[in-house]
């Protein structure tokens, strides 16, 4: 697998939200995003994701261009997000949602295909006795690891997780820690936003941070810890002490 | 064991009203022929309602599109049978499906232009639509005949009985009803109903949202736009107060009362409430009052309708949890 940003540019009015951000990466790692709130790392995964149009620059994945793709076709090629916020359809069942990205992308396999693979999804996220249940009566942290299924029903290479962990029961945060390992483990890439210190810290092999929408640090997360620029921008000594 | 055997019951049950509301709709409109046939146009003009009150819902209540131009598609139907047959003496057969198909386009047409109308613009929208298309009609009195009336070639010929009326209507809404029916339960009502909750995380996950919020439009417009021309063929005349907003306001607390997110239900709803509104005929402007409270009374208490829990609980359907934990009667 090959990601590469090259000088991404958005801007909303007069605020520059992507200031030239360059990221490019190859085969099977753990991206931490970090940065202060209005950094820029929302419009990040959103214009990966194809929600927003950037203004500049490219974005490529597998040698192929979608910086200009709609969010379904970017999914199509291999991408998927989570949501800051969750989005999962709220008046559809747990295995309603888990359906709608596996026929939107791949409708050959048919229905009772799909059934039997979200109850193995469901299995593994240990959510197999909620899939007749409306995604509205699940809570915060469930309705997390649904949207993390969503992504498992389809061949996505490249997860882009928004706040994983906000608003998460410390157990299930736990469990949602272990998904990625293992999905990690199985090949999987991930780029993930993260306020939560010591799980972005443990689990990624990188991590970038953003601030003002420019990239000010990129590397291994023990080294940008202690990087100047970083402390000055963000939290200060708290991020040293993660 | 205990089980097994209420689901057999339930089963039984389930049946005996199949068989029973099959039964009636097929015995009633004989009898209503000859006590009374005005009961029975009445069930006509009901099944009409019901059609475009369920096919609204596949609108407004699964894909989530809340428009109000249901009517002027319905009238669009209508219309284009009419002029086909006024002026290129096409007949009703031939015109209703053309009339149809127009309806359609029109459907395509708007929901083109609809695509990114967030709910309160698309509901504005459609009004907008809805009544240019209504002022032309009026306007246009040479080629519409406007208040007037356009008039049209009776579907069966100079026959008095209204009983091929009614099946034909009857069999119009439940094929109708069928389609709809298929077409919620496959992938595409999922992806519907997807878009109903959330747009951009249905894109996220793969769902074309441009293909299938305009599916959605041309779909309810050809469903309307068929109601329309067989209606307009019955009723031997059709004119612009058929879509006035008052109208559209009917077929959408039809749609409301029934459950808006269920297909079968917001067909009873507008069977029951036109049938009521003619029982009550004698209550003069108070059995608009009561409707309207009724309107109120839905849309506060039971969000998907009146009808629409009979049938969760007829059918047992309806997902586990909301049943446990909130009681709420989605999903029908």
């Amino acid at each position: 697998m090959e990601f590469e940003i090259s000088n991404l540019k958005k801007h909303f009015g007069g605020i520059q939200a992507l200031d030239g951000v360059s990221l490019n990466f190859s085969g099977n790692l753990i991206i931490g995003l970090i940065g202060p709130n209005g950094s820029g790392k929302s419009t990040l995964v959103n214009t990966i994701g194809g929600i927003y149009e950037p203004d500049g620059g490219t974005i490529t994945f597998n040698g192929k261009r979608i910086d200009h793709l709609k969010p379904n076709q970017v999914v199509q090629h291999g991408i998927g997000r989570t949501f800051q916020v969750t989005r999962a359809f709220r008046r559809m069942t747990v295995m309603e949602n888990l359906l709608v990205p596996a026929l939107a992308l791949y409708p050959e396999k048919g229905r009772k295909t799909w059934e039997a693979r979200s109850r193995e999804v469901l299995d593994f996220l240990t959510m197999d006795h909620l899939r007749n249940d409306y995604a509205r009566s699940l809570s915060g942290g469930q309705q997390k690891l649904l949207e993390l299924g969503q992504l498992m029903m389809t061949d996505t290479q490249l997860l882009l997780l928004d706040e994983p962990f906000a608003g998460v029961h410390p157990k299930l945060m736990e469990s949602i820690f272990e998904y990625i390992q293992t999905l990690y483990a199985q090949g999987k890439s991930f780029l993930i936003i993260s306020h939560d210190m010591n799980s972005i810290f443990t689990l990624s092999h990188r991590l970038i941070v953003l601030n003002y929408g420019k990239l000010i640090a990129d590397g291994d997360p023990q080294v940008v810890k202690y990087d100047e620029k970083v402390i000055e921008a963000y939290l200060g000594e708290e991020l040293q002490d993660a | 064991m205990t089980s097994t055997l209420a689901h057999l019951f339930h089963n039984r049950i389930k049946w005996l009203v199949i068989l029973v509301t099959l039964a009636a709709t097929i015995a009633i409109p004989f009898y209503l022929q000859k006590v009374s046939p005005y009961w029975l146009h009445v069930l006509i003009v009901a099944y009409f309602y019901a059609l475009l009150a369920s096919s609204w819902s596949l609108l407004a209540g699964i894909a989530g599109q809340f428009s109000f131009g249901h009517m002027a598609f319905m009238a669009i139907g209508g219309y284009t049978s009419g002029l086909l047959g006024k002026y290129l003496d096409f007949p009703p057969l031939l015109g209703i499906p053309l009339g149809t198909l127009a309806a359609g386009l029109a459907g395509l047409a708007i929901g083109a232009l609809c695509l990114r109308f967030k709910a309160s613009y698309l509901a504005l929208f459609t009004i907008a639509f809805s009544e240019i298309m209504r002022i032309l009609i009026r306007g246009e009195y040479d080629i519409t005949r406007g208040d007037q009336g356009l008039h049209l070639e009776p579907l069966f010929g100079e026959t008095i009985s209204k009983l091929p009326y009614y099946f034909t209507m009857l069999a119009v809404l439940v094929l109708g009803l069928l389609f709809m029916y298929w077409l919620s339960n496959s992938r595409i009502g999922l992806f519907l109903r997807a878009l109903r909750e959330d747009e951009e995380a249905a894109a996220a996950r793969g769902v074309d949202v441009v293909r299938y919020k305009t599916m959605a439009f041309v779909i309810t417009s050809l469903l309307a736009g068929l109601a329309g021309g067989f209606f307009a063929h019955y009723i031997g005349i059709i004119t612009p107060n058929i879509f006035v907003l008052p109208q559209m306001g009917l077929v959408i607390a039809m749609a409301i009362i029934g459950g808006v997110e269920s297909l079968i239900a917001a067909a009873i709803g507008g069977i029951i409430i036109q049938v009521s509104l003619e029982a009550l005929r004698d209550f003069g402007a108070w059995r608009m009052v009561i409707f309207g409270a009724l309107l109120i009374i839905t849309l506060r208490f039971t969000r998907n309708g009146l009808i629409a829990p009979i049938f969760q609980r007829i059918l047992g359907q309806g997902p586990r949890a909301e049943r446990r934990k909130e009681g709420t009667t989605d999903g029908v």
